[in-house]
């Protein structure tokens, strides 16, 4: 199954992480390539691509516990994002693993750049949690 | 249809209009004859049976001339449709006839009254027989359901017809015990000597006197045995009494090998604690490889409900207690079944509380012991009851007294003491070692006059033992040369000198492995059981205690079971003569009897009681003995999957489904699907499961499928579509199941209906019409029901903003659920958060102080420590800060089964609120280090941590850190007001299914909520 992992580092405490990753209607902020969402039910929540704005995307967002790390499992359609991150003080790491299917081999660089350019911009939205909604 | 009627008188009745008797004594008797032996008889063996005296050409003759007496007294149609006849035989055709004297219970008057052959004193005789037999077993079946009265009635009808049988008048003695009418017992049994004396001549047999003399208090048959070197046991015994009796609750465990003298200590000790004024039960571990859950304390049971004083009319505990035996609940004058609820865990918590109500009863009026003899063999669900019940003695004027073997050991009895111990309970082990020579020398010198060789052989061979000091004196007392190498061969010896029914008797009590009542012994059929008793009492072998027959030790039982050869039939015989009750114990002599098919019934029977005292894993040991005995038995391997379920065990429940399916007919497989539909409704809580299963109903469902499937399918489907799928379309399906259902579907349909009809609703966020049917619904006798009715619709009224209707709802459920803890701790936690809601913080907290006692008592951590992280919540709305932290700390370590990440966040709240910051910042991070489910209603954490992160700001003076914060918090508040009605509505049945409870503790609110981050933000800006 093609993959990549991705990490970043930011100057911020876990919880400016943790809260962006579990709001998604904050998505459209940091995440690239994701215009709007509108939230849904225990976790469900619906995405609209950049550009798509008649193309809804069902999306599940999920949680786990593993080693002490808050683990993110975000199924867009075909795609899965594992995010996880750690807490190493005042700082966080975050690390971001996908999955696409062989079907969709394919996307695999155009995720890789979209998916660079989210975790860059999670990692910085976190550390100025107030910058860009006030 | 002839009815003839034999007993008393001889009459008849064709089809409602009186037919007269034939006239001639001959005639009448070949009527009496021909009723009494429905279908055809040849004419020669009836000529011969009804005139054995006279040549066979007459005897035949007479016949011919009888039944045309017959013939000429019947009318023609009567005759023709009643009477088989042709030239060779003649009879009464069955189907045509009814006759009294085979009824069920036939009358009692004389059978064929002034017919004198021999034929009729001996059917007569038989009559008699069966008709005794027939009282007697009702009668032990009106006891067992606690109809006393009835059982006495009956009883008093078979002793009418046999004045002087002993068994029967014993039998008397007992029901009379037990209705409560000591007096009518003492009564009878002194007629019933007098009778014996006036017309017989004798005195009562000794079982007789044994039970007579009950009566008055007296001492059992088998005197008290006397002590040797106990001085020491005796006096920490004593004193462990004395500090109990004070009112210091303990537990006191004897400890020592086979044979030491525990029980002996044990009777001693019961004897003088109840000469003390104290009340004593004491109940015996019996493992005989049918575990009976509870067996041991329904017998504490039964002999604490026997002395007890009267419970106040309002009392809802003695009602529960007949979930263990209907009798026990009507000793205390509570007749009738307890109300029914759904879970086993629930039955079984039920179970505990009654039966630790009934201890605590018992002690009320003045100390008492309460003691389980030979606690190394008592069933496991026994030894949890102890627990709980252990852990609650403190404060009580309760001795509590195990003895038990020092091997092998016995984990879950070592973890109860252990757990005590942990408790702060005191627990006095008291080990019971040898007895010095001295003392064995005094033993064996009261056994019998032994000169000083023989006793000093004894001391030898016993090294200290009681048992066998006894043993040897008793064998060289009989004349052997020297004293028996071992038990075995000691009671080889004894047994050899029993006469033969003795002999049996003893074998029959080692096979049936526990002391039997004299009813049981009764129905062992042994000729002459009396002096059999009497003889194996007389060897030492047998004593009677508390009413029943057993070994004097159970070494002594187990010796002679070694011996015998083949017990198969053994086994047979004791399983016919078992209490109906000990269906486990039947079961297995059956299958050791070598009887699959019975055997099968039993263990299926077994497992039902196990099931309704909540006992599962006893129920699916029961059901796997079953399947064992009967493989090809589908309804069998569908119980058995239920209890998987039911245990948690999903792969054990697929593959028992999986054979069921296989086995089961396919007319009986739609309610198989249906019943699984139930399961996945209920004990697994899967929706989308429980309607796959449903919908397999459905296409299962046949012409022959009757409407009480069809309902339940449509109801299930309801349920399914109500919670997880189409929550429209339940209110078309629940009209569909009332086209199969009467016009007034019994309680806990119509319960069921209206829950379902009610989360429906929720699901589509009308709240407020919740009310209409909650108050529509009859669930005043259904604790359960009311439960979820009453506290599904105080939550969605508080969905809706009503929070003071809420409130009347939490406390009808308050008032359904006051008998049964297990659902009030549900409801007062409901109760106390709209209190608090309301802000009437105080009795807020009261209701959750109640809620907390109630949970504690139930022995429960899960319960108390949700209770504990309710009162948190509570204390949090009232502005007890620091109290709030500490009780979701507890909660939170204790692994309550509550939203964990919020609950987190609360306490991060009470913390940042007391002024506690740094200890607030470490419990935010915490929070988020929580995974997150479904309940958790995610969308509510976020902003949640935004507004505590806002209060830890200002906390620490960062005004403009703080501000921003709040920002943050309420522009995710705000976000949800316009979809607040949808996603409370999923987060309510998100929270019902994965925290199995209503939400109304975790509601949320935003604009409540946005309310208070304005406050908090206006506060940081001043």
């Amino acid at each position: 199954m093609p993959s990549f992992d991705l990490s970043a580092r930011t100057e911020a405490p876990l919880e400016e992480v943790w809260k962006l990753l579990h709001d998604p209607a904050r998505f459209p902020e940091w995440w690239a390539g994701v215009e709007t969402v509108r939230t849904q039910n225990r976790g469900d929540y619906t995405m609209w691509p950049t550009g798509f704005p008649d193309f809804p995307m069902a999306q599940r967002m999920r949680t786990d516990h593993a080693d002490g790390r808050v683990m993110i499992s975000c199924l867009v359609s075909d795609l899965e994002f594992r995010w996880q991150l750690h807490a190493d003080g005042d700082t966080t790491g975050i690390e971001v693993h996908v999955d696409l299917p062989e079907t969709e081999a394919h996307r695999l660089e155009i995720q890789r750049a979209l998916l660079t350019e989210s975790i860059n911009r999670l990692a910085e939205l976190a550390r100025r949690p107030h910058s860009a909604r006030q | 249809m002839l009815r003839l009627w034999l007993c008393g008188r001889v009459a008849g009745e064709f089809d409602g209009v009186p037919v007269p008797m034939p006239a001639g004594d001959r005639a009448r008797a070949l009527v009496g004859w021909l009723a009494l032996h429905p279908g055809p008889h040849t004419r020669t063996s009836l000529a011969a049976r009804l005139w054995p005296d006279t040549p066979e050409a007459s005897a035949r003759a007479s016949l011919r001339t009888a039944i045309w007496s017959v013939r000429q007294t019947f009318s023609g149609p009567v005759a023709d449709r009643v009477l088989d006849s042709s030239r060779t035989s003649i009879g009464l055709r069955p189907d045509q006839v009814w006759v009294d004297a085979l009824a069920e219970l036939p009358d009692a008057g004389e059978l064929l009254p002034g017919i004198d052959d021999d034929w009729v004193h001996a059917a007569r005789n038989e009559h008699r027989g069966r008709l005794t037999r027939i009282l007697a077993e009702q009668a032990d079946a009106a006891a067992r359901e606690g109809e006393f009265a009835a059982a006495v009635a009956l009883s008093r009808r078979r002793c009418a017809l046999s004045p002087l049988d002993e068994v029967a008048h014993r039998d008397l003695l007992r029901h009379l015990t037990e209705a409560g009418d000591r007096a009518a017992a003492v009564i009878e049994a002194r007629q019933f000597a007098e009778r014996l004396r006036t017309e017989l001549g004798v005195s009562p047999s000794p079982a007789t006197r044994a039970a007579q003399s009950g009566l008055r208090g007296l001492a059992p048959a088998t005197p008290r045995p006397r002590l040797f070197g106990r001085a020491t046991e005796l006096a920490a015994l004593a004193a462990a009494w004395r500090a109990a009796a004070d009112g210091a609750g303990r537990v006191v465990v004897l400890t020592g090998e086979a044979g030491i003298g525990k029980t002996s200590l044990l009777a001693e000790l019961a004897h003088r604690a109840g000469g003390a004024g104290g009340r004593t039960a004491i109940g015996a571990g019996i493992d005989v490889g049918g575990e009976t859950p509870f067996a041991a304390w329904l017998e504490l049971a039964r002999a604490l409900v026997a002395t007890v004083p009267p419970v106040a009319a309002r009392a809802g505990w003695p009602v529960e207690l007949s979930r263990l035996s209907p009798e026990l609940g009507a000793r205390l004058g509570r007749h009738g079944p307890p109300a029914a609820v759904a879970a086993p865990e629930l039955e079984r918590l039920r179970v505990f509380e009654s039966v630790l109500r009934l201890v605590e009863w018992s002690c009320a009026d003045r100390p008492a012991l309460i003691a389980l003899d030979d606690a190394h063999r008592a069933d496991r669900a026994s030894l949890r009851l102890t627990a709980h019940i252990g852990r609650r003695l403190a404060a009580l004027p309760l001795l509590l007294v195990l003895t038990r073997r020092d091997r092998p050991s016995r984990p879950d009895l070592d973890a109860l003491l252990a757990d005590l111990t942990r408790r702060a309970i005191p627990v006095t082990e008291v080990e019971i070692g040898p007895i010095t020579e001295a003392s064995v020398a005094a033993l064996a010198s009261s056994v019998s006059t032994l000169d000083e060789d023989a006793v000093r052989r004894v001391i030898t061979t016993a090294e200290g033992n009681p048992l066998l000091a006894v043993e040897s004196a008793r064998a060289l007392a009989a004349g052997q040369t020297a004293p028996p190498p071992n038990l075995r061969t000691a009671v080889r010896a004894t047994l050899g000198a029993l006469p033969a029914n003795g002999h049996l008797l003893a074998r029959l009590l080692a096979v049936a492995g526990r002391p039997l009542s004299s009813t049981e012994i009764d129905r062992l059929g042994i000729t002459d059981g009396t002096n059999s008793t009497e003889a194996a009492t007389d060897g030492g072998l047998l004593v009677r205690r508390d009413g029943r027959l057993g070994y004097r030790h159970a070494l002594l039982r187990e010796a002679v079971y070694a011996d015998l050869a083949d017990t198969t039939a053994l086994h047979d015989r004791v399983a016919n003569a078992l209490d109906p009750g000990d269906r486990a114990e039947i079961a297995r002599h059956l299958t050791l009897a070598g009887r699959p098919v019975d055997a099968a019934r039993q263990w299926a029977a077994a497992a039902a009681y196990a099931r309704s005292v909540g006992a599962l894993t006893e129920a699916a040991e029961f059901l796997g003995r079953a399947t064992q005995c009967t493989p090809d038995d589908g309804p069998l391997w569908l119980e058995l999957q239920e209890v998987w379920a039911w245990l948690g065990q999903p792969e054990r429940m697929e593959a028992a489904w999986q054979r069921a399916t296989a086995l089961l007919p396919e007319s009986e497989l739609a309610a198989a699907w249906c019943r699984r539909g139930r399961q996945f409704r209920t004990v697994v809580c899967d929706p989308a499961a429980s309607l796959a299963a449903y919908r397999g109903a459905v296409a299962r469902l046949t012409e022959q499928s009757t409407s009480d499937v069809r309902a339940a399918t449509l109801i299930g489907l309801a349920w399914g579509e109500a919670v997880a799928g189409d929550a429209a379309a339940a209110e078309g399906l629940l009209a569909d199941a009332g086209e199969h259902l009467p016009a007034r579907p019994d309680p806990e349909t119509a319960a069921d209906i209206a829950g379902i009809r009610i989360q429906g609703l929720i699901r589509r966020g009308r709240f407020a019409e919740c009310a209409e049917v909650a108050r529509a619904a009859d669930v005043a006798r259904l604790p359960d029901r009311a439960f979820a009715v009453w506290i599904n619709t105080a939550c969605a009224l508080s969905c809706a903003g009503d929070h003071e209707a809420a409130l009347a709802m939490a406390e009808e459920a308050v008032a359904a659920t006051e008998s049964v803890p297990v659902l009030l701790v549900g409801c007062l936690a409901a109760k106390a958060h709209l209190l608090a809601r309301i802000d009437r913080h105080d009795e807020a907290a009261e209701t959750v102080r109640r809620q907390r006692e109630c949970a504690d008592r139930l022995d429960a951590p899960g319960l108390a420590a949700t209770a504990a992280h309710d009162a948190g919540l509570v204390a949090l709305a009232a502005g007890r800060h620091r109290e709030a932290a500490d009780l979701l700390g507890q909660a939170l370590a204790a692994g309550a089964h509550v939203s964990r990440p919020a609950a987190a966040l609360s306490r991060a709240e009470a913390l940042a609120r007391s002024g506690d910051l740094d200890a607030a910042t470490a419990q935010l991070r915490a929070a988020a280090m929580e995974p997150v489910g479904r309940a958790d209603q995610p969308w509510a954490l976020v902003p949640r941590m935004a507004g505590i992160q806002g209060l830890i700001a200002a906390g620490r003076g960062e005004v403009d850190l703080a501000m921003a914060r709040y920002n943050e918090a309420a522009s995710g508040w705000r976000r949800m007001l316009a979809a607040v009605s949808e996603v409370t509505a999923d987060g309510y049945l998100a929270t019902l299914v994965d925290l199995g409870r209503p939400p109304v503790v975790g509601l949320v609110e935003p604009a409540r909520e946005l309310t208070r981050i304005e406050r908090d933000r206006a506060a940081a800006a001043r």
